[in-house]
């Protein structure tokens, strides 16, 4: 077999919110994953319904990738603020993404409606294949007797970008067909329409440029691959691990989860929950999972400030379960409702009053969204814990290209149960083995009582002094149990040279951007690293840690956090000092060269802080009041600049 | 099929609430009511909120849940949702279920999950020793309450009727055959029942004394309290599809539920109506949980074939 030459992809579409940005790129990248590329993928848009900016990276390569690049090849702008940024604003907030299009790339955009701001492409040293996207729409409506009624379904835009920029990589229009029809499963005659549309646009483009572009390079011919984001990885596990139990209260960026469950529930028999807040939605699943039914609950950050008292709830019953999800976004309080972050972790492991056991696991790339969010499940009810997953918007939303997850690796074990016709049987006896059998209501001899108060063997109301004891020992000595048996390797897992001087420590989703440097084809880092992925977050993993980082002469912790809440716990538990930490708090995840950047940065000036954003080292105390300035100054100078529009459906439309 | 006492719902262990407390009056007429309907104790789950009443669920011999203040209703319906077999019964005070819980009762009028709420209202915080609770009336003052309460007293039969209850009922805890009774009827309707049982609290509540439920402080003894089937009140919907029939009787429990504050006191059954329940709802979307509970379901390891062809 020939070793290709490594190549991808960068394609970007942006537009307004409500004007199908999301849709098309979901097609875009159906193809290329049904072409057999490896895709990755990465969603930033605000937090508004209609009208504000919104772009969608896909990624394509003939190699793994697990990051988005900030270069792109192709831009599909269905704005004029996806090119030049929203400089119509009184107060604008971006400069737009024609400055992130590579020397020599390509940009699409709708030349009817990019008025004077025009000028402004000719800065850049790119490929321009500008068309009025209504006279096209227009043309391509009269081929199927619709001629002139191109503003009635404007809101087809979208699909004339899509057709056109797949006409311009001269992919197979077979391929964009089907997916335009599953895009419109369940409406036949739109799909018949949009199809049309799709096909004009793809030829028209075709004809006139198609020539221009070499034929996009050759796939690995993957076969049989899935694209999945990480709210489906997370309910395809529910549904296998057989949690029949989702109760949850809408809330960005979690709510996909919950609704993706909902499309499939009767297949699977899950009991799904729309709550009337978050309090109700984890009490619900403690109850369930009391109840005998494996239990869970999506939300984010400010849902989950909601639950600490259910989570010490489900903890001093001992419940098996429930399995909260949190997926983080930017915080504090509201923060930025749709952007990333990896802000929670503190709140996650210290949620509550008291002591408590509890565990909490952040997977940090699909696979381990799904086979983490399987294990869990086991995990709650042999400790018969409590549990929090912790993920992030940037995976959640990101759509990947992957194989079918291994389902012969995973196993069910409920733990621990009450057998009929045990003698005197209660629910927390001390019998030694920290865990007790549990009954499940309903089973006959085995009724118990159980209290958030401090409680005895049988679950009854106690303030003695010798029961506290005892009471306490027998559930705090649930997380030594869980160090001791949850293997090391899955604690933490370690990447790259695993004796090289310098340690990289991270967690969650800035895995995908380091593993894609370790594995680069030429180095990239001034020098080699083993990489420590920190996966169980609580109980720490002391022993497993400091094993990985024996013999490190410097740790570099990298977190999408201000305060640097993953190095703070490794200096607690380990008392090993962490010499850097590359932080990013801008609510965008780290891109490839930015954990490049941040990387080398920590490598050859070492220090204790080292801010990334916008692809540059910043100075957090004076870098974002200038560019806040710098934007101001910018609007001062710029041709003026057209706010954008969002088409509206059919029947809305004069 | 087995008989069951009284005594088989009590468990044995000690009652730690005062002497001569109102909730002994309830605690006996769940109890009866649950013998007079025959239910193995193990197929009961009782959920109580935090409080005085919180520690009901101790007290009885069935599955029993001393869960958070306020927090009832959600544990109430995660326990029905496991197991529709389950006979589910909430128990907790008036600021448990009208105050800090008030979000969480008027969501569960509206999901109409079979289940019972028992309420335990005597007008105050009595654990915390005393503060007026959601009940109490706009001027009132017991001896533990250091001022007369400046709010609007919640109507807790007006709200679980605008909430959506399917079965709503006030009760006295003194008279506990009567308690017994109504809490029967409330088990029995599918839907979501409420019973708002007054009760009296002889450690902090001065105002509504036993004597002053039965009138003897009036000149003319007149009892406040009095039985609206006794008057001639039905409030039963007796046919579920005539919204004119829905609207009478709502209108009607509405007025009785205001009698209240005319210094009137009217138990027994306000509203009562045959709706669809959650369960049901939930049966139309996944028609395989009527064989039989979801806790006895093999969910466990089903094909994701489906998924992934739809990812494909």
């Amino acid at each position: 077999m020939v070793t290709e030459h490594r190549q991808d992809l960068s394609w970007m579409i942006g537009g307004p919110q409500g004007s199908g940005v999301n849709s098309t790129a979901e097609l875009y990248a159906k193809v290329l994953t049904r072409l057999g590329y490896y895709v990755f993928s990465n969603i930033e848009y605000h937090s508004n319904i209609k009208g504000k900016h919104s772009y969608f990276r896909v990624r394509a390569a003939n190699y793994p990738v697990r990051s988005h690049t900030e270069e792109v090849d192709l831009l599909v702008a269905l704005d004029e603020e996806t090119l030049f940024g929203d400089f119509y604003k009184t107060y604008p907030s971006h400069r737009g993404h024609a400055r992130d299009v590579k020397p020599g790339g390509m940009v699409v955009y709708d030349s009817g409606e990019i008025g004077e701001a025009k000028s402004l492409l000719e800065e850049y040293d790119v490929r321009t294949y500008g068309f009025p996207f209504l006279e096209v729409l227009n043309e391509a409506l009269d081929t199927i007797g619709k001629g002139g009624q191109g503003k009635k379904y404007n809101i087809m835009n979208n699909t004339v970008a899509y057709g056109a920029s797949m006409g311009l990589l001269g992919l197979d229009f077979d391929e964009v067909e089907r997916s335009v029809r599953d895009g419109f499963k369940k409406k036949p005659k739109v799909a018949d329409m949009n199809v049309v549309v799709a096909r004009y646009a793809y030829e028209y483009m075709q004809e006139r440029h198609g020539h221009e572009v070499p034929p996009l390079f050759g796939s690995p011919g993957l076969s049989d691959r899935i694209m999945i984001k990480g709210t489906q990885a997370v309910g395809m596990a529910k549904f296998r691990a057989g949690c029949g139990f989702q109760s949850y209260y809408p809330i960005s960026p979690a709510t996909d989860e919950s609704v993706y469950l909902e499309q499939h529930q009767d297949q699977y028999l899950m009991t799904i929950m729309q709550t009337e807040d978050e309090v109700s939605a984890i009490n619900m699943a403690v109850a369930a999972a009391h109840g005998g039914v494996r239990s869970s609950t999506s939300t984010s950050g400010p849902g989950f400030a909601l639950m600490p008292e259910g989570m010490g709830f489900a903890s001093i019953t001992e419940a098996p379960g429930p399995v909260v999800c949190i997926y983080q976004r930017g915080g504090p309080s509201t923060g930025i409702p749709t952007r990333t972050e990896q802000g929670d972790l503190r709140m996650a492991i210290h949620a509550g009053q008291g002591d408590y056991p509890l565990i909490v696991l952040a997977p940090g790339d699909i696979e381990e969204y799904f086979y983490d969010t399987h294990e869990i499940f086991n995990l709650c009810d042999k400790y018969q814990i409590p549990a929090i997953m912790l993920y992030d918007k940037y995976l959640a939303s990101s759509y990947v290209s992957s194989a079918r997850f291994d389902e012969s690796r995973l196993q069910v074990d409920r733990g621990s149960r009450y057998m009929p016709g045990t003698p005197n049987y209660q629910r927390y006896q001390f019998d030694g083995s920290v865990v007790s059998p549990r009954a499940i209501p309903g089973q006959e001899g085995g009724i118990f009582w159980t209290s958030t108060d401090e409680h005895q063997e049988d679950g009854h109301i106690t303030e003695g002094t010798g029961n506290r004891l005892a009471m306490m020992h027998k559930r705090m000595s649930k997380l030594e149990l869980i160090l001791k048996h949850y293997p090391g390797e899955k604690q933490v897992r370690v990447f790259g040279d695993p004796s090289a001087d310098t340690a990289i420590i991270s967690w969650g989703s800035n895995k995908g951007a380091i593993l894609d440097i370790l594995e680069a084809e030429e180095s990239v880092l001034p020098q080699a690293v083993r990489f420590i992925q920190v996966r169980l977050m609580h109980p720490f993993p002391t022993r497993a840690l400091r094993k990985a980082l024996e013999g490190a002469e410097s740790v570099i912790c990298v977190e999408q956090n201000w305060s640097a809440q993953l190095a703070g716990l490794v200096q607690e538990h380990t008392e090993i000092h962490v010499d850097s930490k590359v932080l990013k708090f801008d609510g965008r995840p780290f891109s490839y060269e930015e954990m490049v950047l941040g990387l080398t940065e920590a490598m050859t000036r070492p220090r204790d802080r080292i801010v990334i954003s916008d692809n540059g080292i910043r100075d957090e105390a004076t870098w974002g009041r200038q560019e806040v300035q710098e934007l101001l100054r910018e609007k001062k100078q710029r041709p003026k600049q057209k706010p954008t529009s969002v088409p509206l459906p059919p029947g809305y439309n004069r | 099929m087995p008989e069951y006492k009284i005594k088989d719902y009590k468990a044995t262990i000690h009652n730690d609430w005062c002497p001569g407390c109102g909730d002994f009056g309830i605690l006996s007429g769940i109890q009866m009511a649950l013998a007079d309907l025959g239910l193995p104790p193990h197929e009961v789950a009782i959920i109580s909120g935090i409080g005085c009443s919180g520690k009901a669920s101790h007290y009885i011999q069935a599955y029993g849940f001393h869960t958070l203040h306020g927090r009832v209703v959600p544990n109430a319906t995660g326990m029905k949702l496991a197991n529709h077999d389950l006979t589910v019964i909430g128990v907790g005070g008036d600021g448990d279920g009208y105050g800090i819980g008030g979000g969480h009762f008027v969501a569960g009028g509206r999901r109409n999950l079979d289940f019972t709420y028992v309420i335990f209202n005597n007008d105050i915080y009595a654990l915390t020793k005393g503060q007026a609770s959601p009940t109490i009336g706009k001027g009132q003052r017991t001896k533990s309450m250091p001022e007369a309460s400046i709010y609007e007293p919640i109507n807790p039969v007006a709200l679980a009727l605008s909430a959506g209850y399917s079965f709503i009922a006030r009760s006295y805890a003194l008279d506990v055959r009567y308690t017994a009774r109504i809490i029967a009827e409330a088990i029995k309707h599918p839907g979501s029942a409420v019973v708002d049982v007054h009760q009296t609290c002889p450690a902090f509540n001065n105002l509504h004394t036993k004597t002053w439920y039965e009138g003897l402080d009036r000149e003319e003894k007149e009892p406040r309290l009095y039985k609206l089937e006794e008057t001639g009140y039905d409030g039963t919907v007796h046919d579920p599809d005539d919204q004119g029939e829905i609207m009478e009787k709502k209108t009607a429990a509405i007025r009785k539920a205001y009698e209240l504050e005319e210094g009137r006191l009217p138990i027994g059954v306000f509203y009562r109506v045959r709706t669809k329940t959650l369960e049901e709802h939930l049966l139309d979307k996944m028609p395989d949980l009527a064989g039989q509970p979801l806790v006895h379901q093999d969910i466990y390891q089903r094909s994701l074939e489906p998924l992934y062809q739809e990812l494909s």
